[in-house]
């Protein structure tokens, strides 16, 4: 059963998220090779000033990837679903219908875990190969709230088009721009670093918001 | 004989429109009920409350002994469901799709669906989505089978289909349901081809049931009769006996469940002079529209 819901959902999402995937790794990379750039061909001590000293931050090409990976993860996975009110195939399976959804949400919460985890390392290793562990740690700390925030939008997306009725989406997608955006406040490195915890406390609350389309589904307003 | 499904005094709005109110009705086990009815009269909100879609504001339904508000994954297992207009995971092809569902259904029987998907003229890794309605019916068809559920609930599988493909369909469901004593329930607003396929009928207007019996009881009972008129006004209203009538210049078509000479009495006591008086030959589609009217 977990089969084969991990295997409808992965043809739905693989080609996306393998473009996505590339794309945050091609972004990375990018991010380096300026730093190369700036370190090898202009001026190094420079650099160093703007990073130690002014708290620059030197990888902002980065800031809404995580976000436009979760946001498109999400369509990708959950348009097909709402076509035709697909969804009343999937929750006709032989599962209880709250279990498969929360599958399907974690498959996709599994899935943006494996390419964030890997953009993550990424950034961190490179990170740590032009720069000391304190600046390579700073930046990780810096793009993490970046990251739980396309786990958010996922979750939110996820919630937003499984809902039927428009004025609710409305609604619920100004509270979500809201939301997300309080992810995307700070202005220099390190600066979320205390409220890390408080983040992932509200990431984690959104990812139960689509128990709540499967209540409404109950009451029949699907 | 056991009844699959046992629905008692539903009631449903939208709203505060009134879908209907106290429905009540029972489909036996491997009989076919096709649930017949206009646009809008309230054939998919009866399926949504079977399959526990939708609560209804009051009322039960019974599925193989569950309440359908509250299916277990063991009675779904049971139920093969066909979504108006042949919808499936159209972004899969093929074996993709049967890989799928395999994995929820222990007897899941490959060869029933690979034997229909033979027939059909498409491409190996073709997806769902770019075949015409009719392949899709097949597939769908293909899926119910292999599932081999006890109750078929299809909702409106007529939709879209050409000729061809509904009586492929048909032919094919009839066949397999009978020989393995399977129940089916069906809705359906296309009436011409249901004829070959159900048993029962109950036919919906809005709000109300206007007929629910056997098909063969229904079609006995029902009857049309047709005659001429000269008379501009005629004094023709509902009763008891005229269930409906519609005039067209001088000739009157008019349906009721009475015999020929209770008609024509009926027709005398009103001084309605009838000319030509014939009881008329009735297919289903006749028989549904007499019952509903034409608007």
């Amino acid at each position: 059963m977990w089969k084969s819901i991990v295997y409808k959902e992965w043809i739905k999402i693989r080609r996306i998220t393998i473009i996505l995937f590339i794309l945050g790794i091609l972004v990375i990379m990018g991010i380096y090779s300026g730093v190369r750039h700036d370190l090898v061909l202009t001026n190094a001590e420079l650099v160093w000033v703007k990073i130690l000293i002014m708290k620059d931050v030197y990888f902002t090409l980065l800031k809404f990837i995580p976000l436009i990976i979760g946001l498109l993860v999400g369509f990708a996975q959950f348009v097909p679903e709402t076509i035709d009110k697909r969804i009343k195939l999937t929750l006709h399976l032989p599962v209880n219908e709250e279990t498969v959804v929360l599958k399907m949400i974690g498959f996709g919460l599994f899935s943006l875990s494996l390419v964030y985890g890997i953009l993550l390392l990424s950034f961190y290793s490179l990170g740590s190969y032009y720069f000391p562990y304190e600046i390579a740690g700073t930046s990780l700390l810096t793009i993490v709230p970046w990251f739980m925030a396309g786990l958010a939008a996922y979750f939110l997306v996820a919630f937003i088009i499984m809902e039927p009725i428009w004025k609710y989406r409305i609604f619920y997608i100004i509270f979500g721009t809201a939301f997300i955006s309080l992810f995307f406040k700070g202005g220099t490195v390190g600066d979320y670093t205390p409220v890390l915890f408080t983040l992932l406390l509200l990431v984690m609350l959104s990812s139960i918001s689509t128990l709540f389309s499967i209540y409404r589904f109950r009451k029949g307003e699907l | 004989m056991v009844n699959i499904v046992e629905c008692k005094n539903l009631t449903h709005y939208y709203g505060k429109k009134l879908v209907y109110e106290n429905l009540s009705f029972n489909i036996k086990k491997g009989s076919i009920l096709g649930l017949l009815g206009k646009n809008g009269a309230g054939k998919t909100t009866t399926i949504n409350i079977l399959n526990g879609f939708l609560t209804p504001r009051s009322g039960n339904c019974f599925i193989l002994g569950e309440n359908s508000r509250n299916l277990s994954p063991a009675v779904k297992a049971k139920i093969g469901f066909l979504i108006e207009g042949h919808v499936q995971y159209a972004f899969m092809d093929i074996y993709q799709i049967e890989k799928f569902y395999s994995g929820f259904f222990p007897g899941w029987k490959r060869d029933a669906y690979f034997d229909l998907m033979s027939k059909l003229k498409i491409t190996p890794r073709q997806k769902i989505a770019s075949m015409s309605c009719g392949q899709r019916s097949q597939i769908a068809l293909g899926l119910l089978l292999a599932q081999d559920p006890e109750l078929f609930v299809l909702d409106d599988f007529t939709l879209g289909l050409d000729p061809g493909y509904r009586r492929l369909f048909i032919d094919y469901l009839k066949e397999y349901a009978k020989a393995e004593n399977k129940t089916i329930f069906t809705t359906s607003h296309i009436i011409q081809d249901m004829e070959r396929l159900i048993d029962d009928v109950m036919i919906m207007d809005y709000n109300r049931v206007l007929a629910y019996s056997s098909l063969t009881e229904f079609m006995t009972s029902f009857k049309q009769y047709n005659f001429e008129v000269e008379q501009t006004h005629l004094p023709l209203e509902k009763d008891s006996t005229i269930i409906n009538y519609e005039r067209v210049k001088n000739t009157v078509e008019l349906y009721s469940y009475a015999s020929s000479d209770q008609v024509r009495f009926w027709l005398n006591t009103r001084g309605i002079q009838s000319k030509n008086f014939r009881k008329v030959e009735m297919s289903l589609e006749d028989a549904f529209i007499g019952l509903t009217g034409k608007y």
